[in-house]
């Protein structure tokens, strides 16, 4: 899709507002050049010597009465311009963030989370601005032909003369406008690596104190804060200061040549004072319907380069037409998640021959066979890079599978990101992610429950002794990304949040990393206490290790031993531990 | 005021010799401003009083070389403003920068990364544009509007007199309808902070969204979000027009007593067509500068706020700061905790008379229950927060003693959380440091046993890594941590929680790369497992922010009566 064929679409996304918007540019365009007309008129009669008589207060009136009639249509038009403006922006960043939320959760985007962040606001503003200051032009362009028809009526030749700077600077912009695009383009970018490096500074504080590295951190900032005023300027130099010089100069010398012209005129008689003084008046708006144009082009331009960016936000290739695309309503959204029809309750998941390729490297997971019954406890374990996190990625889509199968009751499940949600399946990654808000909120995430449900989910997840000591229970607040909790009680949470879903299957990626043994010990008592419960578990700790009902190694991607715990111990490295102290994790799991 | 006069100094005034170019440019293009119009009128009078032909072509040619001349002054000072603007700006953002990451940790708890954006990006980038306008928008089109009235007395006094109450007028419909504005458009730029954050977490969380099928209510509260920046979108854009809609109000009324003056002195000719031309367009253009000056007062006013919440940030100042310097004696530095206290106020003390010494070149382990004090401790030795009560020594001296430089030289720790920039491998070895050979990068991957998978890595240290994930696992983010603190060589070594999250292979690695890092030096380690305190000469247990039990490893586990025996035997402490 074109950008231009994306604008059209935008537009069509709400032809009223826009049909509405560009009638009421029109009139707040039209009403202002009454006033010049009416005083050319004055300026005649008082060339001709009439003093201040009744027809000049009815001029004087008509003059009054247009401005109101401006102001009137002004504040319509604002009005929806500022509708039709946060409408476009918000439809824009809806589209883009509902496509990243289509790709696969864990699979990388292309650009850093600040960059993303950057283009969702910053250029969907960009193109949002062009669509009302397209809209102005509309607006300024039945300004233009009213004055030009006005000023026609009095000399056209003088008229023509006014004509041609336009068509000129029209010219000029379409032989510029790959630069101004370029460079336009080269600023976005810099300002982009600026907010993205401040951002990742700013949660890497404690790093950057620790190794002393703060004086190296803000000379990193402060060279790419040059390049951005360096790149910046350049894209002024182009598209305004060049443009806008030789622009306004050539209307200039197009007002001079008026005046010169008009002299014989004036001899003559076929020129009067006040037809001076009408095109003097309205050179001036002709000259800035042409900045206009030649900055909307510009814009219109920019905007173009800020599709694009936004379309990379993914890297989905759905295209210009996803971004501009009519928005899915929330029901039709949530109708996905509800969807149940293609499985029932769990007996059985499995998975056959599960490969995933990490791109640019030959990591990952290769040829997997998975089985999870229901009530069964299945731990993953094996070395680092083996493919643990990943292998769980694959299954509940996380990430695309290259090849294999999942079935779900033997049911084939083919986009399993869209099937293994809750209320069949939920996930703790292995770094949580907690929210801004409170300990409540990041535990419900949007999902309608009792009381009753979030204590049980406090009480499964060990959670409830850290609750009684916090200082307003669950409404304390986590802060910026849960940082006001210990690591151990941000993983608890993130539990929680899994178990209040109250899934089928419970799918934890090593949710003992952050917690003592004591707590993890708790956690699995009370979560395997009623033996109902399904999991899949990444862990290398023996007290997973030995409640499982089967223990799945990997190495270097692929299975090389499944079966209990004490049938397969002794023959598996990754199993006998090296350290002679992990007795304790024996003595403990042994209780 | 002064906050005002500072940042000009520090930061605008060196700009000076484009300061005066500016300054130039500005002189220039008022004249013309002031002089192109009297062309008009001279044209006019020439006109009706029967002037040559050659010399109304004379005037017309004038008008048209300074109307021509306009456009390249202009262009010219608007680059050169946001030249200006930029450069002192960009001085400032590196300045807060440095502020910001030199405030305490407990600061940066506080507040999100998004926040200080706003701050650091946001409110300087208001600065910066007002900068840019400054010159032109505000000072220019003052100083314009004083030439015009001077212009206008010169060509009849009663025009003069009205441009004067016209100017008046203008000036309180401005000041009265401004203040209607801004509260909207601030609240407008709250809005979109808030959508930029909002969307920073929803990004960052969106394995966890997806996997736990939070779509539909982020979409819910996306759509909220949409809704309030319609609602204030709309409200900040009609309140903008208030003023200029007024201002043309006033226009009109101006032109009408202007005309209506010249059409009454016209017969008595005590005043020229041309002066009556010359009256209405100065009115016009009056207006006009009124209405620049005032768009660029509001963005005086949202400067003053962003100078405002810039000068409270650096007013915060950092508790933890430098001390008057002292040189230790580098190789043997012991730790002492004298009596320390710490406590986040309120409530239960998180450190609580903590007493212990830890020779030089020994290690010790701290076990405990989460909250018991642990991290604190770790916290306490690398100056992350000074100590309510009590001391902390290092080599003897109180850590408040040392140079920051000289402590963070003397320790470093390794946090569980690892921080990754989106940067090259290099760079997050060395932060950015770009003095450090590649050598000594390499030596340490092979002191860790990386090397293997540094080989793996498509572009070796030039290998960009990502942040959220994607590229490294998190025990690779790990070891990529790990590696920094070996590149820092320091005497101290601090680990929290340093081995977690890591299989028992990497963990070996680790293991075996820790003992090495810990050789000769004195470490202090925070364990949630007991096999990682295994290699470690003593062990403290705490709980509740107290020490309940140190000693060495040995005796605490021979000793059957002791916690960490208990601990060993998988009781509960």
């Amino acid at each position: 899709m074109s950008h231009l064929k994306a604008t059209f679409a935008l537009i069509r996304r709400a032809p009223g507002w826009f049909a509405l918007s560009a009638v009421l540019q029109i009139m707040r365009s039209v009403f202002p050049l009454v006033p010049a007309l009416v005083v050319s008129i004055a300026f005649d009669r008082l060339a001709e010597g009439s003093g201040l008589n009744e027809g000049m207060w009815v001029l004087f009136a008509v003059l009054i009465g247009a401005v109101l009639g401006r102001v009137g249509s002004l504040f319509g038009s604002v009005a929806v311009d500022g509708w039709t403006d946060s409408t476009t922006g918000g439809l824009l960043i809806r589209n883009t963030v509902a496509r990243v939320f289509r790709r696969p959760g864990a699979e990388a985007l292309p650009h850093s989370t600040g960059s993303t962040v950057n283009r969702l606001t910053t250029d969907s503003q960009t193109v949002a601005d062009m669509m009302v200051s397209t809209m102005v032009v509309v607006g300024s362009t039945a300004q233009a032909l009213f004055a030009l028809g006005v000023m026609a009526s009095v000399d056209v030749v003088l008229t023509v003369l006014v004509v041609v700077p336009v068509f000129a600077a029209g010219l000029l912009i379409t032989f510029t406008s790959k630069q101004i695009k370029r460079h336009y383009a080269r600023s976005r970018e810099a300002a982009g690596e600026v907010s993205s490096m401040l951002r990742e500074v700013f949660r890497a504080v404690q790093a950057i104190k620790l190794a002393d590295g703060v004086d190296r951190v803000t000379d990193r900032v402060r060279e790419l804060s040059e390049t951005r005023r360096a790149r910046t300027l350049k894209s002024r130099l182009f598209s305004q200061v060049m443009l806008g010089a030789v622009f306004n100069s050539t209307s200039g010398l197009g007002a001079g040549l008026v005046m010169l012209l008009a002299v014989s005129r004036l001899r003559d008689g076929t020129l009067t004072v006040g037809g001076i003084v009408l095109f003097v008046s309205y050179l001036v708006w002709i000259t800035e319907f042409t900045t206009l144009f030649s900055q909307s082009l510009a814009e219109y331009k920019q905007a173009a380069v800020s599709m694009t960016r936004l379309d990379e936000v993914v890297d989905d290739g759905a295209g210009l037409a996803a971004l501009v695309a009519a928005p899915t309503s929330r029901s039709a959204v949530a109708a996905v998640s509800r969807d149940t029809s293609p499985v029932g309750p769990l007996t059985q998941l499995s998975a056959r021959q599960l490969t995933y390729r990490h791109p640019g490297s030959d990591r990952g997971i290769e040829g997997v066979d998975l089985d999870v019954r229901r009530g069964e406890l299945v731990v993953v374990t094996g070395g680092v890079g083996a493919g643990k996190t990943t292998l769980l990625r694959v299954l509940i889509g996380a990430l695309d599978r290259d090849a294999g199968t999942i079935e779900w009751n033997g049911v084939e499940v083919d986009r399993p990101s869209e099937v293994l949600i809750p209320p069949r399946c939920a996930y703790t990654p292995q770094v949580p992610y907690l929210m801004t808000g409170s300990v409540r909120d990041n535990i419900t995430a949007g999902v309608d429950v009792t009381e009753a449900d979030i204590e049980r989910a406090a009480y499964l997840s060990v959670l409830d002794a850290d609750l009684a000591t916090m200082p307003d229970g669950l409404a304390t607040r986590v802060g910026p990304r849960g940082t006001t909790l210990s690591g151990g009680q941000a993983q608890r949470v993130a539990a929680a949040q899994m178990l209040v879903r109250n899934p089928d299957l419970l799918v934890f990626d090593d949710i003992s990393s952050a917690l003592d043994v004591n707590t993890e010990r708790e956690l699995w008592h009370r979560l395997r206490a009623d033996g109902t419960r399904t999991c899949l578990a990444v862990s290398h700790r023996e007290i997973a290790l030995a409640q499982a009902d089967r223990v799945v190694v990997l190495r270097d991607g692929k299975v090389v031993a499944s079966g209990r715990y004490e049938d397969i111990r002794d023959s598996v490295p990754e199993l006998s531990h090296a350290d002679p102290t992990d007795l304790v994790d024996n003595l403990v799991s042994g209780q | 005021m002064t906050r005002h006069r500072e940042l000009f100094r520090r930061y605008v005034r060196p700009q000076w010799p484009r300061l005066i170019v500016l300054t130039v440019l500005l002189f220039g293009n008022i004249a013309i401003e002031l002089i192109a119009p009297l062309w008009v009128s001279r044209f006019i009078d020439g006109v009706q009083s029967g002037a040559t032909n050659r010399a109304l072509i004379t005037i017309a040619i004038l008008f048209m070389v300074f109307t021509a001349a306009r456009p390249i002054v202009m262009g010219i000072a608007g680059y050169l403003s946001e030249d200006v603007g930029w450069r002192s700006t960009n001085r400032l953002r590196t300045d807060l920068v440095r502020h910001c990451l030199n405030l305490d940790l407990s600061f940066h708890r506080k507040h999100t990364p998004g926040e200080l954006m706003e701050r650091v990006d946001g409110d300087v980038s208001e600065l910066a544009e007002f900068l840019s306008f400054f010159v032109f928008g505000v000072v220019g089109r003052a100083l314009l509007s004083i030439g015009i009235i001077v212009m206008a007395f010169l060509v009849d006094y009663r025009i003069g007199l009205t441009l004067v109450v016209a100017a008046a007028a203008v000036l309180i419909i401005l000041r009265t309808t401004q203040r209607l504005a801004v509260p909207k458009s601030q609240a407008l730029r709250a809005a979109k902070a808030d959508m930029s954050s909002f969307l920073e977490e929803r990004l960052g969380g969106r394995e966890t969204i997806r996997a736990n099928g939070g779509r539909a209510h982020l979409f819910e509260e996306m759509d909220g979000r949409i809704g309030v920046l319609v609602r204030r979108t709309r409200a900040a854009m009609v309140a903008s027009r208030y003023s200029s809609s007024l201002l043309e109000l006033m226009v009109a009324l101006s032109a009408v007593a202007v005309l209506a003056l010249g059409a009454y002195l016209l017969p008595s000719g005590s005043i020229s067509l041309g002066e009556i031309y010359l009256g209405y367009y100065y009115t016009d253009l009056l207006s006009f500068s009124l209405i620049v000056v005032t768009m660029h007062m509001e963005g005086l006013q949202r400067a003053s706020a962003a100078i405002r919440r810039i000068g409270e940030l650096t007013a915060i100042q950092p508790t933890v700061v430098s001390g008057p310097g002292h040189e230790p004696d580098r190789g043997s530095l012991d730790i002492e905790f004298e009596n320390v206290d710490f406590g986040y106020g309120g409530t239960q003390r998180a450190l609580d008379g903590v007493s212990f010494r830890l020779a030089a070149g020994q290690t010790l382990g701290l076990l405990g229950r989460t909250g018991s004090g642990k991290t604190t401790i770790a916290r306490l030795i690398c100056r992350e927060q000074d100590p309510t009560g009590g001391a902390v020594r290092i080599g003897g001296a109180d850590i408040r003693d040392y140079t920051l430089p000289q402590l963070r030289g003397l320790v470093t720790m390794v946090t569980q959380d690892v921080q990754l920039f989106h940067a090259t491998l290099r760079d997050n070895l060395t932060l950015f440091d770009d003095s450090v050979p590649d050598e000594r990068l390499l030596a340490a991957l092979d002191q860790l046993h990386l090397r293997k998978w540094y080989e793996s890595l498509p572009d070796g240290l030039d290998a960009v890594l990502v942040d959220g994930g994607g590229s490294l696992s998190a025990g690779e983010a790990q070891l990529v941590a790990l590696t920094r603190a070996f590149l820092d060589d320091p005497d101290v070594v601090v680990l929290d929680e340093a081995s977690s999250r890591l299989d028992p292979a990497t963990e070996r690695l680790v293991e075996t790369a820790t003992g090495r890092l810990l050789e000769g030096r004195t470490g202090v380690v925070v364990a949630h497992r007991l096999h990682t305190v295994r290699a470690l000469d003593h062990i403290a247990v705490l709980d509740q922010g107290r020490i309940q039990e140190i000693g060495e490893q040995t005796k605490l586990s021979a000793d059957p009566t002791s916690r960490f025996a208990t601990l060993l035997a998988g009781g509960t402490s």
